[in-house]
């Protein structure tokens, strides 16, 4: 296995973040096209782990430890990127759990799985305010908007954070998806967002519908 | 009197005294080393007024001022129901089980499922009123969602003070939320000096597992602590999500949580009666559901148990659990799988006792009858005393129907099978046979007047501040 992107993939796949931190700097450093190591490297060896996870060869631990290190790997060619003027062509989400709620778990799984399929997951975190959300949706531009939220007291400020960004005038610059144990499609449609998932997997496949890419998937 | 079930049987204690002590030591560490986020300042405060080493939000317990504070919470405690016959006991070898709580969803007798409405919640309320299995109602059975969020709590508690006169689960999850529905109590129950005497609800607390106990939660342990309310500390933690993998780490988490809450409970009034709950459950570690009546949630539970006891006070354990989204044979083996470990474990009170589908998601009509003839079985168990008498070993019987013989028509079965007919009666065997036995326990037309009065001024106040 000589070609480094093969080791960077196989590094990803193993789990071994030693190794694909090192090879991703070696890349980097030995001029190879940011954009390649980021498509070629890294989104390909994730959308092999999102392959072999749909034929139940690896487990959600695996994937979204291999989302940790896809993560420090990504944020070392990112600058790279940026100098090279190229441009990513993948779909950038972002995932928050709404105001006043700290469970992130099923969010942190969404975000993990959502890799997988090739987006780019720009996470903000739990707890998070409208407007910080409605303030990364218009700096970050991202195609998809996750909203998650555990508590039943906590499932009103999904509804918040679409009012916000309709006041912003943002509304129609991303495609809402929400999530979370309480919520269902009728709130989704409700106040007014894109889409609902119930769980990780099928928000994999919301997330595609919504960005319009019908690819079939291997059934779980 | 327990006002429930007594259970004389064995504790299944799987861990002998250094290992009791070893996840004892691994708890201390983690509230002294890695702290406790709590996210509301006026608890902060309190701990910090203790002595407690606190930066920001995180609070650091160290295990003496642990150990004096949780030897303050009594091992058994009275709670009252408006009917005083009703009253029920916590600690000790009683057994008091409730029913589920906290659906958003019913799962309704003609199998369709649908945000759970005010006349379901009321219709649980009669069916737990009136089942003999079950030793307090819970307000927020479901979470009736065509009612305001800001507000419904005050339905919820005040339908459950009218409706039952059983000792309740209030459904605090707030400071504010949990204000009113101790002041809701206090106009039922003589005044908040009445209500702490001789307290006639209990609160949930849950801490977000791992370490933290987020700002509505500390509001409600804070209130429910100043109230003199008896609080169940009740970490709900996933093994590999919200918890490490493994018995050890998450039985050493979860006690690291209890004890920080009922640590801070006995800073703001000592002797405030605290219960140490319990609920480790396994996920699926490919699509990452949670899954229930596991080998593994069974021996978390166990474990709890026997750790419940190292600190002399009451447990919470078990329920009717399971993942199944229909009551199916696997909802029935996950909730006995459940029930077993819960009874072997000596839990003082089973929560989610019955209706439970889908991991607390869904409420179900059709599951509760189920549960409850589940438990009728179980209680038959728990109070069976197997007779050794001459009578009971039937000689004449065998010597009426000799080798090869009925023993159908003998003098001997004729003689006590009404006994046994009687005992095996199985309850109502439907949702409507269930509704049927209701008798509304009525209530002093002043204080449902006074209720109201409350319950109309605190929701106006509520929408306007909500706007």
């Amino acid at each position: 296995m000589d070609d480094p992107l093969a080791v960077l993939r196989a590094s990803l796949a193993a789990l071994d973040e030693e190794t694909a931190v090192r090879v991703t700097h070696e890349l980097i450093d030995g001029g190879r096209p940011p954009r390649e190591i980021l498509q070629e490297g890294l989104a390909a060896s994730m959308l092999e782990i999102g392959r072999r996870w749909n034929a139940g060869d690896m487990y959600l631990p695996e994937v979204v430890a291999a989302a940790e290190i896809f993560k420090r790997c990504n944020d070392l060619v990112e600058p790279a990127l940026l100098a090279s003027g190229e441009e990513i062509l993948g779909h950038r989400v972002v995932t928050a759990t709404v105001k006043g709620d700290l469970h992130d778990l099923g969010k942190n799984m969404v975000g993990a799985m959502l890799k997988t399929a090739g987006f780019e997951v720009i996470d903000l975190g739990k707890d998070v305010s409208a407007e910080a959300i409605v303030g990364s949706v218009r700096d970050l531009h991202p195609t998809l908007l996750g909203l998650s939220s555990l508590l039943t007291t906590t499932v009103p400020e999904q509804r918040a954070v679409i009012r916000a960004l309709e006041d912003a005038g943002l509304r129609g610059s991303v495609r809402v998806m929400v999530g979370g144990a309480p919520v269902t499609q009728e709130w989704a449609e409700e106040i007014g967002a894109d889409g609902f998932a119930p769980d990780a997997p099928e928000a994999v496949q919301l997330a595609l519908r919504l960005v319009g890419d019908d690819r079939p998937q291997a059934a779980p | 009197m327990s006002g429930g079930w007594v259970n004389d049987l064995p504790r299944l204690d799987l861990l002998d005294d250094e290992q009791v002590r070893s996840i004892h030591d691994h708890a201390m560490t983690l509230l002294e080393d890695v702290g406790v986020r709590i996210s509301y300042r006026p608890a902060v405060e309190a701990m910090r007024g203790a002595g407690l080493a606190v930066d920001g939000d995180l609070v650091r317990f160290d295990g003496d001022f642990v150990a004096r504070r949780v030897a303050m919470a009594p091992s058994e405690f009275r709670v009252r129901g408006r009917d005083p016959a009703r009253s029920v006991t916590f600690g000790g070898r009683n057994v008091l089980i409730a029913p589920t709580g906290g659906a958003p969803f019913v799962l309704d007798t003609g199998g369709v499922r649908r945000p759970a409405m005010m006349s379901d919640y009321l219709d649980f309320t009669r069916a737990i009123h009136a089942s003999t299995l079950m030793h307090l109602s819970v307000s927020g059975v479901v979470e009736p969602s065509d009612l305001p969020v800001e507000s419904r709590h005050l339905d919820m508690d005040r339908a459950v003070i009218r409706y039952s006169d059983k000792p309740y689960v209030a459904n605090g999850v707030s400071a504010s939320t949990t204000r009113d529905v101790i002041d809701l109590a206090a106009i039922a129950f003589g005044g908040r000096e009445a209500l702490a005497a001789e307290p006639a609800m209990i609160g949930i607390v849950n801490p977000v597992s791992p370490l933290q106990y987020d700002e509505r939660m500390a509001g409600s342990l804070f209130e429910y602590a100043r109230a003199g309310v008896p609080v169940v500390l009740m970490p709900f933690v996933f093994a590999g999500g919200t918890a490490p993998l493994g018995v050890a780490a998450a039985a050493a988490q979860m006690t690291a949580e209890v004890l920080a809450g009922v640590a801070a409970i006995q800073v703001v009034r000592p002797g405030s009666p605290c219960v140490f709950g319990s609920s480790v459950c396994e996920l699926d570690l490919h699509g990452g559901q949670p899954v229930y009546g596991t080998a593994g949630h069974a021996l978390a539970m166990l474990v709890s148990g026997q750790l419940a006891r190292h600190y002399g006070l009451p447990f919470r354990g078990g329920g009717a659990f399971t993942a199944s989204r229909v009551p199916d044979v696997r909802a029935m083996r996950e909730s006995l799988m459940s029930l077993w470990p819960a009874l072997l474990s000596g839990a003082n009170f089973l929560l989610h006792g019955g209706g439970w589908l889908e991991g607390s998601l869904e409420a179900s009509p059709d599951k509760l009858v189920q549960d409850l003839a589940a438990l009728r079985e179980l209680e038959r168990i728990l109070a069976a005393r197997i007779d050794l008498d001459e009578e009971a070993f039937a000689l004449d019987a065998f010597r009426e129907a000799g080798p090869g013989g009925t023993f159908l028509g003998t003098a001997h079965t004729l003689r006590h099978f009404r006994n046994v007919v009687a005992e095996m009666s199985p309850g109502p065997s439907s949702w409507e046979g269930l509704l049927d036995r209701y008798e509304d326990p009525g209530i002093d037309p002043d204080v449902e007047a006074e209720l109201s009065a409350f319950v109309d001024r605190r929701t106006r106040e509520l929408a306007t501040s909500a706007v």
